[in-house]
C-alpha cells in the first residue's frame, strides 16, 4: 500500500466548524429558529431530489420499455479487438465456471483476450488458473505477488501496463468473479465505441440469487430500479450515466491517458467515472448489455457493502466537486446533475437528520405542527418510491412482487444508518482498511456458484500438491500478512473485487434520501 | 492521488438545445401539468370534497349509532359532548383525502402512461384513500366525543398522520399491483427467475435469470375479458382496444410457435392488413431472429405495397423491408422455378456429393426451394448445384457439429436433409443447437438407424420379428451349417468393401479371416429390388415404391423399373415397423419369382429383405420420377413436425435409364460453357415436364447424373428437351465426377448383384471390390476418405496395379501421427489395411484424441499386461494378428518397441515386412531404439527412408539399394494436412520447451539443471511455453521444491501434454524450440524453427547437418548454459532468417503417396518375396557375382 492511500485524510476541521456554527445559531437565533430554518433548508434539498428520481422514473417509463426491445444495428460488424479484465483473488470455487463462461461469450476468438489477474491468492485459483490458460490461448493469466496492494484496482492496473502491452486491444472490459454475463454482452458493450466521444460503456447488472434471501430479492428490485429507471433516467436526461466496475468496457487509450484505476479509492468505477468526464469524454449505458451477479444475502453484509459504497462515493465529493465545479467540458446542467450524483451519500445523511427534528418536533421542541415533518418524509421517500415502481413495470415482475415494496421501508432505515456512519467515520478520519484478505470462500457471495470445482488434473495436481507442501512451512516470506487490523473474516468481502464497488451506484442512488 | 488530466482528446464542441435538453424540457413539462393538475384540481374542487367527504362520515356514524356528531355544518362536524362544550372540528383542505387522490392521480398520469390496466389501480386506490381517510376522521372524532378536545386533535394530528401514511403507501402499492402484470404475462417472479419460458430471441433482454422452474404460474382463469369483447362490447371499441393491446400481446401472440407457425401466422396477420397489425408486425421485424418468418414477413409487405399509409409504422415496415430484401444471399439463377412455397425455403442438404444429396438436391431446387449443399469434399459436384454450398469436416470428426452449426448459423437454411447415415450419430448431438438457429431436421430414431448398419443385429431382429431375411451367421461354425452358396460381409460395413461371394467351405472359412468381424448369408436367387420408402413420425408407411435394379454400376442403379406388388410393400412395412425407422428408408431385397408380379401385382411372390438403409436411395431420381414426391413430403414433415404428411401414390412401369453429366468450371471458378450445349444455356427457363424433370436453370452448365423415364419402355424414345446431344453424352463417360462409378469396376460384376446391393445408391462410399486385381486404384479417388478428387487430365497413365493387404501396427501417439496418412494414402489407393493398435500406450490422453483427431480408428485393439512381459505379450500380440489377417505385408513405423516385435513376428510367419522411416541412425549404443531400428533393417525386404542420408546408413550396413525408397517422412504428410503454416519470423516469440527422456528428467541435478535453463530462456529469449509430459510431471512432483519453482517462475507457462495441432501451432509460433523430442525435431524443420536438442546424439542429423538444430545435454552444468546459450543465438532475427530459408530436408508431405504406390507397383512383389538363396554352385556369398 502506498503512503497516500495510508495516511488518514480527515475532516475533523470541518466538523467542529459544523458544531460551533450549530451552536452560535442556538445561541443567537434560537433553537426553535434554527431547527426550523434547517427543516426549511432539508425541504429544499430533499425538494430538488424528488424532482430529480420522478424525472428519472417519468423518462424510463415513457422509453425504456421501448429501448430494451430496440433492434441492434451492426452487431456483426463492428467488432474491435477487446481485452476482457477479471481480477481475482481466492476465487477457487467459481474460477473454472467463471473462466468457461468469459470464454463462451459470443465475440470473435481472435479479437477477444481473456486477462485475469490472480491477486496473490494463497488458495489453488493461480494453478487451476495456469492449467485453464495453457488450453485456450485467449486465455492469459497475471501473477501478483501476495501483498501486492492496491486491490482491485492495482490488480487492474497491472493487467493494463503488463498484460496489455502486447495485445493491441482498443477497449477493456472487466467483470467480477463471480459474474455471469450474458453472451451476447459484450456486442452489446462495444458497439457504442463507435461514437469517438465514448470513454466509457456501462451495461446492466442483475441479480440472479434472489431466490436465496429476501433481502437478496430485495436487492434483486433494487438493483432493477437502479438500472432501468436510475441509471437510464440519468442517460436519458443528462447523459451522464455512471460507470460501475464491472460488466462495463472502458477504452484502453483512455484509461492509459487517465493513468488507468486509483487505486486509493474504494469506489474506483465513480473515481473513474468522474475522470472520464473531466477528460472530455462520455460514459454511456446500455440497458440490453446485460450481466448476472450475486447480491449479499444477511444483513451484515448489506451494512457492509453499503457502508463502504458510502465511503468511496464521499470521498468521490470531496476529491472532485472542485474540478466539476471548473470543468470546462461540461455544461451548466450537466455539472448541477454532476453534483447532485456526487451528493447522493450525503442526503441519506440528511434524512437522518430530518427524522430527528421530526422526533424533536413530537416533544415540542424545534417549532409544532406536524405537517412539515410529515411532507419532508414524504419528500423523502416519494422519490425513490416512484423510481422503484416504475423499475418492477419495466421489469415486468409478476404482480405479487408489489408487496416488496414495502420491504424497503426497513432497508431505507438500515442504509441511513449505514452511510451516517459512513459519514462520521470519513469526516474523523477513520482507517479503513480495504486491502483484500481471506475471502470467506463459497459461502458468501458464491452460493450460487457452480457446486464442485472440478478435480485438478495433470499439472494442475502438480501445483496442488506443491501448494499443499509449502503451505505450512514456506508461507512467511511470500505470503506477507497484509491483512487490516480490525478485520474480521468478513471484511474480506468488502474488498474482494468480486463483491466490489463495481455494482451500479445506480442503485445506491435510487435507494435512499 | 493519481493525477487527474483536466483536458481531453478534445474539447466538446459548443452545441444548441442537445437532445438531452429536449427530453428534460418534455419531461418537465410533464411533470408540471401534472403538478398544474394537482393545484388546480385542489382549489377547484376542494370545498365539494369537503362537503362530500363531512357527509360520508356522518353517514358512517349514523351507521355506528353514533348520533353525538352532527354534519349540518357542511364542512365541520359539531361534536356534542355530553359533559362539556360542543366542539367544533373543521375538516381543513390538507384533512381531506383530495390530496392524495389527486397526486395518485397525477403519478398516475406520468408514470403509468399507455398501461390500460394502470386505471383499474387508480380507481381502487383512490376508493382505499377516501376510505381510509374517513376511519381516520371518524377514529378522531370518536375520540373526541368520548374524550374532549385535546384527545380529538392528538388523535388527528398524531396517530392519525401515521396512519394517513401507511394508507397513502398501500394506496400506492394497490395502484402498483393493478398495473403490474399477472403471473401469465410477467417475465420474471420476484426473485429474478425467467417465469415466461419466452425463446432467447424474443425475450427482452435481462428479464430474469434463466433457471429450470419446477412450477410455472399458469393463468387458468375464465376468460371474462374474451366474454366482454366478443358479447358486451361494441366493435368498434372492442377493435380499439384490442389495438391498444396488441404491442403489449405481440410476443405472446407469437413468441411461442415454432419458426413455420410464426412465419404464417406472419403471413396471415400482414394479409389480414398492414396498418391492423402494424404493431406486431414491427415487433416481428425489431426482434425476430430466425430468416424464415422474416422471410416470410418481408414477401408480405412486399405483397402489399398498394396499401395506403394510414399509419406512418406501415412506412416503417416498407424501410424494413427493403433492407431485407437488398440484404437477402444472391438468388443463383433458380429463383424462377415455381414455388411450392410462399417464399422460397433455404434447405441445407449434407453428403450433397453422394448421388442420393443430388438428387435430394436437384429435387428441391426443382420445387423451387433453396438449397445449401454441403459436404466433406469441396471438388463434389453436388457442391455446385446448390445455391449455396459449404464445406464440412467428416461426421467423425470432433470438428463436426461446431462446423456445422456455424454453417448453419451463417446462412439460417430453414431444414436440414441428412443424406448420409454415418452421420446421424453426430447429427443428433447438435440438433438441440440447430433448432435454436431455426433450422428443423429430422433424423430416425438413432437406435433404428444403428440396427440397420449393424447386419448382425439387423438379422436379429428381423427375425424376432418374423420378417423372412436370409438366414446368418456371425461365427465360422454357425456358417458352415448355413446353405451355400454363401455370401460373406462385414457386419457394419458399408459401400461392397470387403464383401465376398463364396462357394465352398474353404473358401467360407479363409473369407472368415479376411473380413473384419464378418457374417455369412445365404446368397439368394431372384430378381433383385430396391424400396424407396417414407415413414411418417408415428410410424405410418407413406409410400413403398420399389424397382427392379434392371442394371447397376458400381452398386449405383443405372437402368432401373418401378413395378407395384403388395407383398413387396407388405413385407418392407414389416421390415421398417420391426426396425422402428421413421423418414426416408431404401430397402433392399429379391423376389425369388418376379414372374408372378408382371401379371398380377398382388400375387403371393416370396419376397426377402436383405437390407435397410436408414436414407435416400442413390436411384432416388426414379422414384420422384414415379410421382412419388418423397423429397417434398420428408421437407414438410422436417418443417412441420405435427403436419399430417400425405400417402404418396406412383406409377408403376416407370423406367429409368442414366448418363453421366458434366459440370464445367474454370481455374477462377467461373462457368464454362458445355460444349454439348451449342447455345449456352439460358437463365430461369421452365421446369420441364415430363420426361426430365429436373434440369437445373440457369447458371450451372451442367446436368448431373441425368435420367430420363420412359413409361412404354422404349428408351430411345426419352427427353425431348435434351435431344440428341443429350445421348451423345450418355455414350461418354470420359470425365468421372464422383457419382460416377470408375470403369474398372465391370470387372468384378461377376460377384453379381451381390457386390452392388451393399451399397445402394451410394457410389460415393464405393470400395474396390475384392478378390480382383483389375481395379484401378489411382482413378478411383478416395472416396471413402472424402479426399478431393484429382482431376482425370493429370492422372499417370494407368497400368496395371496390385491391391494388398497391409497390417499396419502401432502403439505411440508419434506413430499415429505419422502412420494417418500413410494409412489413408493406401486406402485410396485400393489397399486394404488393417490397423492394429498394439497395446504399446495405453494412456488415453496421449493416444485416443489423436486418434480420433486423425481419422485413424484402429481395427484391432491389443492389450498388453502391465509388469515385465509386455514385450512378450506385444510379439504374442503380433503373432496372433498375423495369424488373423494373414496380411500380404506388414508395414511398421519408426523405431519403438513395436516394429522389432512385429518384424520378428511377420518374419515367423512368412510374411514380408516393410519399415517405414528407415534408416535413421543415432549411434548411440545406450539407446534402444538404436537397436529397434537396426533390427528391423535386418528383417525387412522394403525400407522406406526418409532421407538421402537415412538411405546412405542403410546402404552403408549393406542393405541392398533396390530395397530402399527414399520416400520422405510422413510426418510432413500430417503437416500438411493440417494446414498449420510457418509463421513469419516477426510474428515468432518465446521458446517452446518439452522434456521427457529418463536421462533428462530423472537425476535430480539434470532435473535442476533444466529448470535452470527454462529460467535462462524465460529471462533471455521469451516467454516459455512448456507443456509438462506426464514423466515429468511425476519427477517434479517428487522434487516439489523444483516444482514450486517452475510454478512461480517469471514468463513460464506450464500445461498438460498439449492436443497434436495445439503444439503444432505453438511449435509454429516460437523463435526456437527446446525439445529432447526426436520427432519434434521434423515439425520445427517444417515450419523453420530453430531447435535445440537436449540430447548428444539424434537419429535426424540433417537438421544438426545444415545448422537449424544444435545437440546439446544437461549432463554437466556447462552444457546446460550452452543450451542456453545456443537458444539465445538461434532466436537472434539473422539466425531465424536463416532457419525460415531452409528447406525442409524430411519430405515434402507426398510420402504417403509414394508408399501406396510402391505397393501398387506389381514389380514390389518381386522384392516381397523371400527367397532362399542358393549357394549350391559353389558359389560365396562374399566372393562378388559374376
Amino acid at each position: 500500500m502506498t503512503s497516500d492511500g495510508d495516511r488518514p485524510d480527515h475532516h475533523r476541521g470541518a466538523l467542529l466548524v459544523y458544531a460551533v456554527v450549530l451552536l452560535l445559531a442556538f445561541l443567537v437565533a434560537g433553537v426553535d429558529l434554527t431547527l426550523r430554518v434547517v427543516s426549511i433548508v432539508l425541504t429544499t434539498v430533499f425538494l430538488a431530489y424528488f424532482v430529480r428520481h420522478l424525472c428519472f422514473a417519468v423518462s424510463a417509463s415513457r422509453w425504456a420499455e421501448l429501448d430494451l426491445e430496440a433492434p441492434c444495428i451492426g452487431l456483426e460488424s463492428y467488432l474491435p479487438k477487446l481485452a476482457v479484465l477479471v481480477a481475482c483473488k481466492n476465487e477457487e470455487l467459481v474460477v473454472d465456471g467463471m473462466v468457461g463462461a468469459l470464454l463462451d461469450l459470443d465475440y470473435p476468438p481472435d479479437a477477444m483476450t481473456l486477462v485475469i489477474v490472480d491477486d496473490g491468492s494463497d488458495d489453488t485459483t493461480g494453478e487451476r488458473l495456469d492449467a485453464l490458460a495453457a488450453r485456450d490461448d485467449r486465455l492469459r493469466v497475471l501473477h501478483r505477488r501476495p501483498g501486492a496492494g492496491g486491490g482491485k484496482s492495482g490488480a487492474l492496473n497491472d493487467a493494463l501496463a503488463d498484460a496489455l502491452g502486447d495485445i493491441d486491444a482498443e477497449i477493456a472490459v472487466i467483470f467480477d468473479a463471480d459474474h455471469e454475463p450474458d453472451r451476447g454482452a459484450l456486442r452489446r458493450l462495444v458497439r457504442h465505441f463507435r461514437d469517438p466521444e465514448v470513454g466509457a460503456v456501462m451495461g446492466r447488472c442483475v441479480i440472479r440469487n434472489g431466490v436465496e434471501s429476501s433481502l437478496a430479492s430485495t436487492v434483486f428490485i433494487d438493483y432493477l430500479s437502479g438500472y432501468l429507471v436510475n441509471e437510464y433516467g440519468r442517460q436519458a436526461l443528462f447523459e451522464l450515466p455512471a460507470y460501475g466496475g464491472a460488466n462495463c468496457a472502458v477504452s484502453i487509450e483512455v484509461l492509459r491517458a487517465l493513468g488507468g484505476w486509483n487505486p486509493h479509492t474504494v469506489t474506483e468505477d465513480t473515481d473513474l467515472t468522474l475522470r472520464v468526464l473531466l477528460m472530455g469524454r462520455r460514459v454511456r449505458f446500455d440497458p440490453t448489455a446485460v450481466d448476472f451477479e450475486e447480491a449479499v444475502l444477511s444483513t451484515h453484509r448489506f451494512w457492509k457493502q453499503r457502508h463502504r459504497w458510502a465511503r468511496g462515493h464521499q470521498k468521490c465529493l470531496r476529491d472532485y466537486w472542485w474540478p466539476v465545479v471548473r470543468s470546462p467540458h461540461l455544461s451548466v446542467m450537466d455539472k448541477v446533475e454532476t453534483m447532485m450524483f456526487l451528493w447522493i451519500y450525503h442526503v441519506p445523511v440528511l434524512c437522518g437528520i430530518g427524522l430527528l427534528l421530526t422526533i424533536a418536533r413530537a416533544f415540542g421542541i424545534g417549532g409544532d405542527g406536524v405537517s412539515a415533518p410529515i411532507s419532508l418524509g414524504v419528500l423523502m421517500f416519494a422519490g425513490p418510491f416512484a423510481e422503484l415502481t416504475v423499475g418492477l413495470l419495466l421489469g415486468r415482475v409478476e404482480r405479487r412482487a408489489a408487496w416488496m415494496l414495502a420491504a424497503f421501508v426497513p432497508s431505507f432505515g438500515l442504509a441511513i444508518m449505514a452511510i451516517t456512519a459512513a459519514y462520521i467515520d470519513g469526516m474523523w478520519g477513520r482507517r479503513y482498511t480495504w486491502v483484500k484478505t481471506a475471502r470467506s470462500g463459497g459461502t458468501t457471495t458464491a452460493t450460487a456458484a457452480p457446486a464442485a470445482p472440478t478435480a485438478p488434473a495433470g499439472l494442475a495436481a502438480v501445483a496442488a500438491d506443491v501448494a499443499v507442501h509449502l503451505a505450512p512451512g514456506h508461507a512467511g516470506p511470500d505470503a506477507g500478512p497484509d491483512a487490516g487490523p480490525d478485520d474480521g473474516p468478513d471484511a474480506g468481502l468488502l474488498a474482494v473485487a468480486g463483491a466490489g464497488p463495481g455494482r451500479s451506484f445506480a442503485r445506491r442512488d435510487s435507494r435512499r434520501r | 492521488m493519481t493525477a487527474t488530466p483536466t483536458t481531453g482528446p478534445r474539447p466538446r464542441p459548443a452545441r444548441g438545445p442537445s437532445g438531452a435538453a429536449l427530453r428534460r424540457v418534455q419531461v418537465l413539462t410533464e411533470i408540471l401539468g401534472a403538478v398544474l393538475l394537482c393545484i388546480i384540481g385542489f382549489h377547484l374542487l376542494i370545498d365539494t370534497s369537503r362537503h362530500l367527504e363531512v357527509g360520508l362520515s356522518g353517514a358512517i356514524l349514523n351507521l355506528l349509532g353514533e348520533h353525538d356528531v352532527s354534519t349540518l355544518l357542511g364542512d365541520s362536524y359539531l361534536v356534542l359532548r355530553h359533559d362539556g362544550p360542543p366542539i367544533v372540528a373543521h375538516l381543513t383542505p390538507s384533512c381531506s383525502a383530495l390530496s392524495s387522490v389527486l397526486a395518485l392521480t397525477a403519478l398516475a398520469l406520468v408514470g403509468m402512461r399507455q398501461r390500460g390496466q394502470s386505471v383499474v389501480g387508480l380507481f381502487l386506490a383512490i376508493t382505499w384513500v377516501v376510505l381510509a381517510n374517513q376511519v381516520r376522521l371518524v377514529l378522531s372524532l370518536l375520540a373526541g366525543a368520548t374524550f374532549g378536545v385535546r384527545s380529538l386533535v392528538l388523535f388527528h394530528d398524531w396517530v392519525g398522520a401515521v396512519l394517513n401514511f401507511c394508507f397513502i403507501l398501500i394506496g400506492l402499492l394497490i395502484m402498483v399491483a393493478f398495473t403490474m402484470h399477472p403471473p401469465q404475462r410477467a417475465e420474471q417472479d420476484r426473485s429474478g427467475r425467467h417465469t415466461a419460458r419466452r425463446p432467447l430471441a424474443w425475450g427482452r433482454p435481462g428479464l430474469g435469470y434463466r433457471v429450470e422452474l419446477e412450477e410455472l404460474p399458469r393463468g387458468s382463469r375464465i376468460q371474462v375479458l374474451g366474454f366482454v369483447h366478443r358479447r358486451l362490447l361494441p366493435a368498434v371499441l372492442s377493435k380499439r382496444l384490442a389495438a391498444r393491446r396488441e404491442r403489449n400481446r405481440v410476443d405472446y401472440r407469437l413468441g411461442h410457435l415454432s419458426p413455420p407457425e410464426r412465419a404464417a401466422a406472419v403471413q396471415a396477420l400482414a394479409a389480414n392488413g398492414l396498418g391492423a397489425h402494424a404493431a406486431t408486425l414491427i415487433a416481428v421485424a425489431s426482434f425476430e431472429a430466425d430468416g424464415l418468418v422474416l422471410n416470410a414477413l418481408a414477401e408480405a409487405v412486399a405483397a402489399r405495397q398498394w396499401e395506403p399509409l394510414s399509419d406512418r409504422r406501415i412506412l416503417a415496415l416498407r424501410l424494413w423491408a427493403r433492407a431485407w430484401v437488398m440484404r437477402q444471399p444472391i438468388d443463383h439463377g433458380h429463383g424462377a422455378v415455381a414455388s411450392r412455397r410462399p417464399g422460397r425455403t433455404l434447405v441445407a442438404v449434407t453428403g450433397a456429393g453422394g448421388p442420393a444429396g443430388i438428387a435430394v438436391v436437384r429435387s428441391l431446387l426443382a420445387a423451387g426451394e433453396q438449397v445449401l449443399a454441403l459436404d466433406a469434399d469441396p471438388g463434389a459436384a453436388g457442391m455446385r448445384l446448390g445455391c449455396l454450398s459449404a464445406v464440412l469436416p467428416r461426421a467423425d470428426d470432433p470438428a463436426y457439429p461446431d462446423a456445422l452449426a456455424r454453417v448453419v448459423d451463417r446462412h439460417r437454411p430453414a431444414a436440414l436433409i441428412c443424406t448420409v447415415a454415418e452421420e446421424y450419430t453426430a447429427l443428433d448431438g447438435v440438433t438441440a443447437r440447430l433448432a435454436e438457429l431455426g433450422c428443423r431436421t429430422w433424423l430416425p430414431p438413432l437406435a433404428a438407424a444403428a440396427t440397420c448398419n449393424d447386419k448382425a443385429a439387423f438379422a436379429a431382429v428381423l427375425a424376432a420379428a418374423g420378417v423372412p431375411h436370409p438366414a446368418t451367421a456371425s461365427t465360422v461354425e454357425d456358417a458352415v451349417g448355413l446353405p451355400g452358396p454363401w455370401i460373406v460381409k462385414p457386419a457394419s460395413g458399408r459401400g461392397s468393401r470387403d464383401v465376398l461371394a463364396v462357394d465352398s467351405l474353404a473358401e467360407l472359412r479363409r473369407a472368415f479371416t479376411v473380413v473384419p468381424s464378418a457374417i455369412a448369408q445365404t446368397r439368394l436367387t431372384g430378381q433383385e429390388f430396391t424400396a424407396d420408402a417414407l415413414v411418417a413420425r408415428d410410424g405410418t408407411l407413406l409410400t413403398c415404391v420399389p424397382r427392379w435394379r434392371d442394371e447397376t454400376k458400381a452398386g449405383i442403379s443405372v437402368r432401373g423399373t418401378t413395378f407395384d406388388s403388395a407383398a413387396v410393400t407388405r413385407v418392407v412395412a414389416a421390415n421398417l415397423a420391426a426396425v422402428g425407422l421413421t423418414g426416408p428408408a431404401c430397402v433392399q431385397g429379391f423376389v425369388a419369382d418376379p414372374q408372378a408380379l408382371a401379371a398380377d401385382p398382388d400375387a403371393a411372390v416370396d419376397v426377402t429383405v436383405i437390407e435397410v438403409n436408414p436414407r435416400f436411395s442413390g436411384g432416388l431420381p426414379l422414384t420422384l420420377a414415379a410421382g412419388a414426391d418423397v423429397v417434398g413430403t420428408f421437407l414438410t414433415g422436417i418443417l412441420d413436425p405435427d403436419a399430417e404428411l400425405p400417402a404418396l401414390t406412383f406409377a408403376p412401369g416407370v423406367r429409368m435409364v442414366r448418363h453421366f453429366s458434366e459440370l464445367y468450371s474454370g481455374p477462377d471458378g467461373t462457368e464454362v460453357v458445355d460444349p454439348f450445349t451449342r447455345i449456352p444455356t439460358p437463365r430461369g427457363g421452365e421446369p420441364s415436364t415430363g420426361g426430365a424433370p429436373a434440369r437445373p436453370a440457369g447458371g450451372a452448365t451442367t446436368v448431373a447424373n441425368d435420367l430420363g423415364t420412359d413409361p412404354d419402355g422404349d428408351a430411345e424414345a426419352t427427353g425431348p428437351d435434351d435431344g440428341p446431344d443429350a445421348w451423345e453424352v450418355l455414350g461418354g463417360q470420359g470425365l468421372l465426377v464422383r457419382t460416377a462409378p470408375a470403369t474398372g469396376r465391370d470387372a468384378g460384376r461377376d460377384t453379381g448383384r451381390d457386390t452392388g446391393r451393399d451399397a445402394p445408391g451410394s457410389g460415393a462410399r464405393l470400395g474396390w471390390p475384392t478378390g480382383t486385381g483389375s481395379a484401378h486404384p489411382a482413378e478411383a479417388g478416395a472416396p471413402d476418405d472424402r479426399l478431393p478428387s484429382r482431376p482425370a487430365a493429370k492422372r499417370p497413365p494407368a497400368r496395371p496395379q496390385v491391391r494388398r493387404l497391409v497390417l499396419v501396427p502401432f502403439g505411440t501417439r508419434p506413430e499415429v501421427i505419422k502412420i494417418a496418412p500413410v494409412v489413408r494414402a493406401l486406402r485410396a489407393a485400393g489397399h486394404v489395411v488393417t490397423a492394429v493398435h498394439t497395446g504399446q500406450h495405453t494412456d488415453a490422453a496421449m493416444a485416443a484424441d489423436v486418434e480420433r483427431d486423425l481419422g485413424l480408428v484402429p481395427d484391432v485393439r491389443n492389450a498388453l499386461p502391465e509388469g515385465t512381459d509386455r514385450f512378450g505379450a506385444l510379439v504374442a500380440g503380433a503373432a496372433a494378428s498375423l495369424v488373423a489377417h494373414r496380411p500380404d505385408v506388414v508395414l511398421a513405423l519408426g523405431d519403438t518397441h513395436t516394429v522389432p516385435a512385429y518384424a520378428l513376428a511377420a518374419r515367423g510367419a512368412g510374411v514380408p515386412f516393410a519399415h517405414l522411416e528407415a534408416g535413421l541412425r543415432s549411434f548411440n549404443q545406450r539407446s534402444v531404439e538404436e537397436v529397434n531400428r537396426r533390427v528391423a533393417a535386418a528383417v525387412a525386404q522394403l525400407h522406406f527412408a526418409p532421407t538421402d542420408r537415412a538411405a546412405a546408413f542403410l546402404a552403408a550396413e549393406g542393405v541392398a539399394p533396390g530395397r530402399v525408397f527414399v520416400v520422405g517422412n510422413p510426418v510432413i504428410d500430417a503437416l500438411r494436412a493440417r494446414a498449420v503454416e510457418r509463421r513469419p519470423v516477426a510474428e515468432r516469440a518465446g521458446v517452446l520447451l518439452t522434456a521427457h527422456r529418463a536421462s533428462n528428467v530423472d537425476d535430480p541435478e539434470r532435473l535442476e539443471r533444466l529448470v535452470t535453463l527454462v529460467a535462462e530462456l524465460a529471462a533471455n529469449v521469451g516467454p516459455v511455453l512448456f507443456p509438462v509430459h506426464p514423466r515429468t510431471a511425476g519427477r517434479l512432483r517428487e522434487h516439489h521444491r523444483l516444482g514450486y519453482r517452475l510454478n512461480t517462475m517469471h514468463g513460464v507457462r506450464l500445461c498438460d501434454p498439449l492436443p497434436y495441432p495445439d503444439l503444432l501451432t505453438a511449435l509454429a509460433g516460437v523463435k526456437v524450440a527446446v525439445t529432447d523430442s526426436g520427432g519434434l525435431q521434423e515439425e520445427a524443420a517444417y515450419f523453420g524453427v530453430p531447435v535445440v536438442v537436449l540430447r548428444r546424439s539424434t537419429p535426424r542429423w540433417e537438421s544438426v547437418e545444415n545448422g537449424s538444430a544444435v545437440l546439446t545435454g544437461l549432463t554437466s552444468d556447462a552444457e546446460a548454459a550452452s543450451a542456453a546459450e545456443a537458444a539465445v543465438r538461434l532466436s537472434r532475427p539473422d539466425e531465424l532468417a536463416r532457419v525460415a530459408e531452409l528447406e525442409c530436408p524430411y519430405g515434402d508431405g507426398r510420402t504417403g503417396q509414394r508408399v501406396a504406390d510402391i505397393l501398387s507397383d506389381p514389380a514390389t512383389t518381386a522384392l516381397l518375396e523371400l527367397a532362399e538363396p542358393d549357394f549350391g554352385d559353389g558359389t560365396f556369398p562374399w566372393e562378388p557375382a559374376e
